[in-house]
């Protein structure tokens, strides 16, 4: 009896299989891609590529899925964020996995972008593959830069503002480039609208189409052995060399190769997932009303580097270097495979190449953690937040003391550190007494140089003089004030005679 | 993060008080259970920290300027002068204010707010002054009759005037503090003391002197025309 | 590549491969002029902001008694060229500076560098930019930090009491206010 009903649903399914299959040749088309050959040795350092798109499909479906809330419109846009983030269910996390998701993506393309370049697996007949490739990952920086647009808020409105000064220096065409990118002449909601045309449409039906190319040269070329010292790509012979050795030892993608690729993505998945609940989402991060100056807009982690490289470039060759530099690090980019497409691919036979990529992540890691720090960047609200550390007060005479208030009233605190604490745009303050005498002292702050402005005009005798007696008092202990020879004695002058103040406190 | 930030904070406290009491030497500061910190509730803390800290010290005590953690001084000052004070800064004085062209622009809202925290938690059981703490509603000094109480009660451990070298406390007469002090600066520090640095208030006591001696309105007055005197005599 | 032709039927008409030749340059021909007049538009709407010509106008920043003399206040204003959909970006601000009675500097809180906006701080008399560490001394000239010029300034002028500035476009380098 049970066996019958199973026999006649087993016949059904396969007949309704058979229908579909010959309607349709789904089957037929699918089996050769999930069952092509790949090599044997292809196992944890072929997963990038697929994590990447898995991180992108996630892309897809969240991006989809917050479009039916999200109000692009530059007047409500911030408010839908947060209609979604505290009342649409599951909004926020939503949102939480769109933004670390994306980041995930784009580590994860920088990852594979790192293996293929190492292994050299951008060589013939690779050559298409890897420009494909380098379009997808500007695809994905393009899709993250215009993402960090749609939170729409002081980081978006003034990363936009940064955007156009960069295009704004392109000589002739700079101000009408800077109009056709913000739709206007200033950041509006015309701006909002375009770059939302781009990140829904245009860069996902690009980065789509890109990723349809690179599986089709997947299939057309084979995946990349593991290099081997002594293998040698030469394009006379590859091809057929290649296609004999898969053949031998090759095994189907489908489980062999894909296997790997399912456990590291779903690892993966769980990670970001669990941290996206963990971290929630990314902004918005205050109302984009260019009236509130306070803002302290930093972009988002992929483009950190750009921004230290702003803050740490000479201001002379800023300008060349913005606009030159883009093209030409496309074109190294793309043009690579070109450059060397034959030869060694083993790391230790291309000493050269593990080189500059060495050298190539350091900096863009170095700059990228500089700009966390930001060292540049005066502390805004130091003055005003940040205690003189109760140590530098203790034992100070009352022009000292005053000497102190000087330093916090004249926001010198923004630029230089007190204890660890403000800016460190400047030297830190701590030793200061021991390393300039107080004349030294008195011309620093009065002519200012090194990068720091003139203070000459907007502080009074008593002032300086008593903001250099509290510095000379920042010495570590056993330190010697700092004296040049045959400088003076300190001794107030006849012409700094005080001034009675009238009080009109707390009337 | 409070209740570490508090414990922290009360940790510095007591050793900068015993510091204090090792450095200054002669100098005895004031009980150090006196200085047991207080926290503000919490708006009023985030205000505080973020615009008053830098100067007042946080937990408002130990910082450069005046110590607001002090109920005799906010119950002399009163409500509606800390309001004043909140809102406008102290003229001639470093002090910003809130106000429109300063740093936080509180509304009025905010800074009576601010106040009833600081009065909330600093200001319990504070006694006000029985005389005049404001500069306006104190008598006019006479510089020679301050002389005398400067000798008296000053001199020991801020020096001589014009004294130029080391002393206790430091030069009180120096040209450049006091173009950089208030008269109203000077009578708040003469009334109220910097406590956390070892200077007694007007309540005393003094080193050196009777107990029970205080100063009297008009000797503060005289004082401090006494010190404002020193600076121009120079000339 | 050579056809091999042998299979081709050979008492079908003629007509298919020359017509096709004919027709497909047609088509091609068709398709190229239309795509053409059709991209005009296309590419027009896309470039519409860098044609366009974007006036400034005379804005009112309030009464003059708003910035008192020898302070530098922030000046708010709605953009003339703003559309109803830009929400809170419509609102623009300055930092308006009176050194003289009656004598005004308008600089634009956008940084000389890269468009950052510049806070003012009246204590040290300096504008400072929170991105990458601009500096500015209270006239706009520039103090410190990687910015090639000093704060863009905006043209101003009084009438009855009032002060206006010349303002509707974003400040850069290429094309000052």
């Amino acid at each position: 009896m049970f066996r019958n009903i199973k026999m006649v649903g087993t016949k059904m399914i396969g007949g309704l299989l058979g229908w579909t299959e010959s309607r349709s040749g789904a089957i037929g088309f699918v089996q050769p891609i999930l069952m092509h050959r790949v090599p044997r040795d292809a196992k944890w350092w072929y997963v990038f590529g697929s994590a990447s798109l898995m991180f992108f499909s996630i892309q897809v479906v969240t991006g989809i899925l917050l479009a039916t809330m999200y109000a692009p419109s530059a007047a409500e846009a911030y408010s839908s964020l947060q209609y979604i983030d505290q009342q649409v269910p599951f909004g926020w996390m939503l949102r939480a996995l769109h933004a670390w998701s994306s980041n995930a993506m784009i580590l994860m393309v920088v990852i594979h972008m790192s293996q293929v370049f190492l292994h050299a697996s951008f060589k013939f007949p690779r050559e298409l593959m890897w420009m494909v490739g380098v379009l997808l990952l500007f695809c994905t920086l393009a899709l993250a830069f215009t993402g960090q647009i749609m939170r729409w808020d002081q980081d978006a409105y003034w990363g936009l503002g940064i955007g156009a000064a960069i295009v704004d220096r392109v000589p002739m065409l700079g101000n009408q480039m800077r109009n056709v990118m913000l739709g206007g002449p200033y950041i509006g909601g015309a701006t909002l609208s375009r770059f939302f045309a781009l990140h829904v449409f245009v860069l996902p039906g690009l980065t789509i189409a890109l990723i349809g190319a690179h599986m089709a040269l997947i299939l057309k070329n084979g995946i990349s052995e593991m290099p081997k010292p002594g293998m040698v790509v030469d394009p006379k012979t590859y091809v057929v060399e290649y296609e004999e050795r898969i053949k031998k030892n090759g095994v189907p993608f489908m489980p062999d190769a894909a296997q790997h690729d399912m456990v590291f993505c779903g690892l993966m998945l769980i990670i970001v997932g669990v941290l996206a609940a963990y971290l929630g989402p990314v902004g918005p991060n205050g109302i984009p009303n260019p009236t509130i100056i306070d803002a302290n807009p930093r972009p988002d982690y992929a483009f950190l580097w750009i921004f230290t490289a702003m803050a740490l470039m000479p201001p002379q060759i800023e300008t060349a270097v913005l606009l030159i530099a883009p093209p030409i690090v496309v074109m190294l980019l793309l043009g690579l495979p070109l450059i060397s497409n034959r030869g060694e691919r083993a790391p230790s036979r291309r000493p050269g190449a593990v080189l500059a990529y060495v050298l190539i992540a350091t900096a863009l890691g170095t700059l990228t953690w500089l700009g966390v720090v930001s060292a540049w960047s005066p502390v805004m609200d130091a003055w005003t937040s940040l205690p003189t550390p109760v140590k530098y007060l203790v034992g100070r005479t009352p022009l000292e003391m005053q000497g102190a208030l000087v330093m916090q009233h004249s926001q010198c605190r923004n630029c230089h550190s007190l204890g660890g604490e403000g800016g460190l745009r400047g030297p830190n303050l701590d030793n200061v007494g021991s390393r300039k005498s107080w004349d030294q002292l008195v011309r620093q702050v009065q002519q200012g140089g090194g990068n720091m402005p003139a203070y000459g005009k907007n502080l009074s005798s008593a002032e300086t003089t008593a903001v250099v007696a509290f510095m000379t008092t920042l010495r570590n202990a056993g330190a010697p004030e700092s004296t040049i020879p045959g400088a003076m004695e300190r001794q107030s002058s006849p012409d700094q005679a005080p001034t009675s103040v009238a009080s009109e406190a707390g009337k | 993060m409070s209740t570490a930030f508090k414990n922290i904070a009360s940790l510095l406290g007591v050793i900068v008080v015993a510091t204090c009491l090792q450095a200054c030497g002669k100098i005895s500061a004031t009980d150090p259970d006196d200085t047991v910190v207080v926290s503000l509730p919490q708006a009023a803390m985030a205000n505080y920290a973020e615009n008053c800290s830098a100067c007042h010290g946080a937990n408002g005590v130990n910082g450069a300027a005046r110590q607001l953690a002090d109920a005799n001084y906010l119950a002399s000052v009163g409500r509606e002068s800390l309001i004043n004070i909140t809102t406008n800064g102290v003229p001639g004085g470093f002090c910003p204010g809130s106000g429109p062209a300063s740093l936080a622009h509180w509304n009025p809202k905010q800074v009576a707010d601010f106040v009833d925290g600081l009065l909330d938690a600093w200001g319990k059981n504070g006694v006000a002054l029985s005389i005049p703490w404001s500069v306006k509603l104190s008598p006019a000094g006479n510089a020679s009759s301050g002389q005398a109480v400067y000798a008296a009660a000053c001199q020991s451990c801020h020096g001589a005037p014009n004294f130029k070298g080391v002393t206790a406390a430091g030069s009180v007469t120096d040209p450049n503090y006091l173009r950089l002090i208030t008269d109203q600066g000077l009578r708040s520090a003469i009334l109220f003391g910097r406590p956390e640095r070892g200077m007694p208030g007007w309540s005393g006591p003094f080193p050196h002197q009777a107990a029970d001696r205080k100063l009297s309105s008009q000797e503060i007055s005289d004082v401090v025309a006494f010190l404002r005197s020193t600076a121009s005599q120079k000339q | 590549m050579s056809c091999d032709c042998s299979n081709t039927p050979s008492n079908q008409p003629p007509s298919p491969s020359e017509r096709r030749g004919v027709m497909l340059k047609l088509g091609i021909g068709l398709m190229g002029i239309g795509g053409a007049i059709a991209s005009i538009p296309l590419i027009g709407y896309a470039i519409t902001p860098a044609l366009k010509k974007y006036k400034n106008s005379w804005i009112d920043l309030g009464g003059t008694a708003d910035f008192p003399e020898g302070e530098t206040r922030l000046g708010k204003f709605t953009n003339p060229n703003a559309s109803p959909t830009d929400g809170a970006s419509a609102e623009q601000a300055v930092w308006v500076r009176s050194y003289k009675p009656a004598q005004f500097q308008v600089f634009a809180v956008n940084c000389a560098h890269l468009g950052c906006p510049v806070k003012w701080f009246q204590q040290s008399k300096l504008f400072m930019c929170p991105c990458h560490g601009g500096v500015y001394y209270e006239d706009g000239s520039h103090a410190s930090g990687p910015p090639p010029r000093g704060l863009f300034e905006y043209k101003w002028k009084i009438e009855n009491g009032r002060l206006l500035i010349d303002a509707g476009r974003l400040p850069g380098l290429e094309q000052t206010v």
